[in-house]
């Protein structure tokens, strides 16, 4: 549950880092934006258990930031870790939306999708 | 003589003792009927007193504006929220609600809020603006860099109780000591020492009252007035008065000073807002300053204490002399008490009454986007607990967007109108992402609590719904692209009743082959009756309805040039979904709602379904792009940037009835009607009416740079736009158009020396398609 959310941060952080792809806002995936800001409170939330206020802070962070596609993954990840599967599913697929040329964190998102339907198959 | 004399006594002391007996029994029977009767009113008062003393009206609060640097905001957006949530411009700006303004640098001194998360403090922070952005945010007592921080929430309206008695609570300690001590000095001096009832206070009172021949002075101790306004009616019966003394001694026995004060400092009634009876300091401190009880000043907690008297008689606002007069003479009270000091006194009695100016409160302020969080929070509570339960309710109202909304519609609406007063108007503008509601607008006149255009008008929504037709053809991406031919040629269709159905076109011509883009851009008819009937009608409606029309719709086929009547909210909730790239997001206005002591009850947490694939809205979305700049929007949308977003589409009715426009930026989704209430002719289209609103507002608040994400399959080409082949340089009208990878025409156009008549050859491909 940890990696997930330090590979959250730091595909944020890569993708600050990273030339801006075509077409995509620079600011969008910013790791010292509010919405980085938010997330990481959110993170914190959850460890301490309070899921509910965690999902509430990411999203927050995407009222901010609703093209940020490493805040529509934390809060996939978070209905994930809720077990709420259809949530999260639905979630990973929009942060692939916005994953635009980031491979790091499209690759992260296909990885939960991934995840998300290997435990919908077990669960039926 | 001395016999009769005994004779005679005997009797009397028989009388005396039956006399006396009588008495005693009377008196026990009196005392016992006291004494049940004192238990009866002490149980009316402990029922009251240990229930829910008050129902409180629930509260409804704006979206908190939130701060960060780089964050798009001009210096005038900041100002006019400010303005809004009641900040003074102050000459410090160091007192809480108050603020500074130099060109682009503010000094803004903010209240503490308690959010529905967490609470903001309140803080001393400077603000520089720069280049229509948030530069820096700096705490000017750490004098740290701020990375985010929130201004409180505008109140926007209250949701009443059928009595309409209005009140903030308030714990003693959140009042200021000075106000307190004026209540006493004012009201009751021997408010600290009584029992409930001050002797010598009403002896003063008669005797004043004797000298002046009328009634001058109240002997009334707090407790006595608590007690008559919360238990007992205003009659002057003795009973009441009765009634009064007893409850005020019970009152006394029962709970302690700081008790009863609490529980007067809520209860008074100090003002009447319209139909709202402003009761309670707390209420009071906002009703008449615009601000927290903390923060009030030995002026302005004098004046409280001066209105409580009579707040019609001394109402600030209408008898400003009458109130001032009587201020001053608490204040003077204070000082001839030694309770403050003569400097402080002479001060005070020198300030204005500060009063601001009417809060526009209740529901009046924005009733449209009230109404719908009314709907939306009736799904989930009954209107009784919404009433009184004194429920905080967070919602997505961005008051600035409300207020352009308000500004643009108003005007155009005067602008466009044949007749003065015929044309209406409803608006609703939501962020894409969260698909929350910031703004509402339902009608010319926004404050009109009544008929709601954007939520409750039906109306033919003409071609609003054709891009769900375009979406159900390039989800069949191997049938249709953008680029493909489609026929725009008479059609006539017979209907039930037998009767012959032939639509035309807006220019009254047809044209032949056209690209899908064209007949999309251009709002053919023809070319979208015989579209829908090539994919089949009901495949439409199922778009419409996955697009979030939860509408049961007929599927004929003038379904595909909008004969439905729907209701603005019902095309934003479709626009959304298109905005949003096939993400079906229900409509919001309620974020959280929170109980009175702030605890959570209830989020309304975001929910959102993939429908359609996105690469296949981002089809249609690029055509709506086209639309606005080269088709049916280009009056206004010819003079938009190349990279602008904006993309939307016109609805324009029959006979020009009724003028639609809806569409999405970057940002927000916004639809726009004009009409006449009484379905009269407005003589506009969608283009020369509710475009120019749209346009008008959308320039207002998108924010200007940035650009979309393609999709991840996305493939461009320039495409000739009379064959819909690529297109060279010698072509004189083409456009750069999206294609599902794999899918972009590989044939140039003859413009571009193509040598097919590629026409004929695009038949044949669709042709062949269908068997693929």
């Amino acid at each position: 549950m940890k990696k997930i959310w330090l590979l959250v941060l730091l595909i944020s952080w890569l993708s600050a880092c990273t030339a801006p792809q075509p077409k995509q806002t620079t600011s969008s995936n910013d790791s010292s934006g509010p919405a980085a800001m938010l997330l990481a409170q959110a993170q914190e939330q959850q460890t301490l258990g309070q899921q509910t206020q965690a999902i509430a802070l990411a999203e927050r962070a995407l009222r901010l930031e609703p093209r940020n596609g490493s805040a529509w993954l934390a809060l996939a990840q978070l209905h994930f870790d809720g077990g709420d599967l259809v949530k999260a599913e639905q979630f990973a697929r929009r942060s692939l939306q916005f994953a635009g040329g980031n491979k790091a964190l499209e690759q992260a998102c296909r990885e939960l999708i991934n995840k998300i339907n290997m435990q919908l198959k077990q669960n039926s | 003589m001395s016999k009769k004399h005994r004779r005679r006594a005997k009797p009397k002391s028989f009388l005396k003792r039956s006399l006396f007996k009588f008495f005693l029994l009377l008196a026990t029977l009196l005392i016992a009927v006291l004494a049940a009767y004192t238990f009866y009113l002490d149980r009316v008062l402990l029922q009251k007193f240990e229930g829910k003393r008050w129902s409180v009206p629930s509260r409804v609060y704006a979206r908190a504006l939130e701060l960060y640097p780089q964050k798009p905001l001009t210096a005038d957006k900041l100002q006019a929220e400010l303005d809004l949530i009641g900040y003074q411009p102050g000459t410090d700006g160091h007192s809480p609600g108050t603020y500074q303004r130099q060109n682009d640098r503010f000094v803004v001194s903010t209240r503490a809020f308690r959010h529905w998360d967490s609470k903001e403090p309140g803080r001393s922070i400077a603000l520089n603006f720069k280049n229509k952005k948030l530069a820096t945010v700096t705490d000017l007592e750490t004098k740290e860099p701020l990375n985010l921080i929130r201004l409180e929430p505008m109140l926007i309206g209250i949701i009443h109780p059928a009595h309409r008695e209005d009140r903030v609570l308030v714990r003693l300690e959140a009042l200021p000591p000075k106000l307190i001590i004026a209540l006493q000095a004012v009201e009751d001096r021997k408010f600290a020492s009584h029992h409930g009832i001050d002797f010598r206070g009403i002896a003063r009172a008669a005797w004043a009252n004797l000298r002046a021949g009328k009634v001058v002075q109240g002997g009334s101790t707090l407790t006595q007035q608590l007690v008559k306004n919360f238990f007992l009616g205003s009659e002057r019966t003795l009973t009441r008065k009765f009634n009064e003394a007893i409850m005020a001694l019970l009152l006394e026995l029962r709970y302690d000073k700081e008790e009863i004060l609490e529980a007067y400092a809520n209860e008074i009634y100090l003002g009447q807002d319209g139909n709202r009876a402003i009761h309670g300091f707390g209420l009071a401190a906002q009703f008449y300053f615009n601000k927290p009880s903390e923060e009030l000043t030995l002026a302005e907690s004098s004046l409280l204490v001066a209105i409580l008297r009579g707040p019609a008689y001394y109402n600030p606002r209408r008898h400003a002399e009458r109130a001032l007069k009587r201020r001053n003479r608490v204040i003077e009270i204070l000082w001839r008490d030694g309770l403050i000091e003569r400097e402080e006194a002479l001060t005070a009695q020198a300030e204005m009454l500060g009063v601001t100016p009417k809060p526009n409160l209740g529901n009046s302020r924005y009733p449209a986007f009230m109404e719908l969080v009314k709907r939306q929070l009736q799904q989930e509570y009954r209107a009784e607990d919404l009433r009184s339960e004194g429920l905080r309710i967070f919602t997505s109202l961005d008051p600035l967007i409300q207020q352009v909304s308000e500004r643009i519609l108003t005007s155009q609406i005067k602008q466009l109108e044949p007749q003065p007063g015929m044309l209406e108007g409803g608006l609703l503008i939501s962020r894409l992402g969260s698909a929350e509601v910031s703004a509402v607008v339902g009608g010319r006149d926004p404050r009109f609590e009544g008929f709601n255009r954007a939520l409750d008008i039906q109306r033919p929504v003409g071609s609003l719904l054709k891009p769900a037709l375009y979406l159900t053809a390039v989800a069949q991406s191997r049938r249709y692209t953008l680029a493909s031919l489609i026929e725009d040629q008479p059609v006539e269709l017979k209907q039930s009743d037998g009767s012959i159905w032939s639509p035309a076109n807006y220019d009254g011509e047809s044209h032949g082959l056209v690209t899908l883009t064209e007949a999309l851009i251009n709002s053919y008819n023809q070319a979208a009756v015989r579209l829908g009937l090539d994919l089949g009608i009901d495949q439409v409606v199922e778009t419409i309805n996955l697009l979030g029309i939860e509408k049961q719709i007929q599927p004929y086929p003038a379904v595909t040039l909008g004969s439905l009547e729907l209701a603005p909210l019902d095309i934003a909730q479709m626009y959304q979904t298109l905005g949003d790239q096939g993400f079906y997001t229900p409509l919001r206005a309620v974020r959280e709602v929170l109980d009175a002591q702030h605890k959570p009850l209830q989020r309304f947490p975001l929910e959102t379904e993939q429908r359609f694939a996105s690469e296949h809205v981002y089809l249609v979305n690029e055509g709506l792009r086209i639309a606005l700049r080269q088709g049916t929007g280009q009056s206004v949308g010819k003079h938009l940037s190349a990279n602008s977003p904006l993309a939307g589409k016109t609805g324009t009715t029959d006979d020009l009835r009724d003028s639609w426009f809806a569409g999405f930026g970057r940002d927000y989704t916004a639809v726009v009607w004009l009409g006449n209430d009484e379905n009269a002719i407005t003589g506009l289209t969608g283009a020369s009416g509710a475009l120019t609103v749209w346009a008008d507002i959308m320039r207002q608040i998108e924010t200007p740079e940035g650009s979309t994400i393609l999709p991840m399959n996305i493939e461009t080409a320039f495409i000739d736009t009379e064959t819909g082949l690529l297109a060279g340089s010698n072509c004189q009208q083409s456009y750069e158009l999206p294609f599902i990878e794999g899918t972009a025409p590989v044939k140039s156009a003859p413009c571009a020396g193509g040598v097919v008549k590629r026409s004929v050859e695009s038949l044949l491909d669709k042709f062949k398609g269908l068997f693929r």
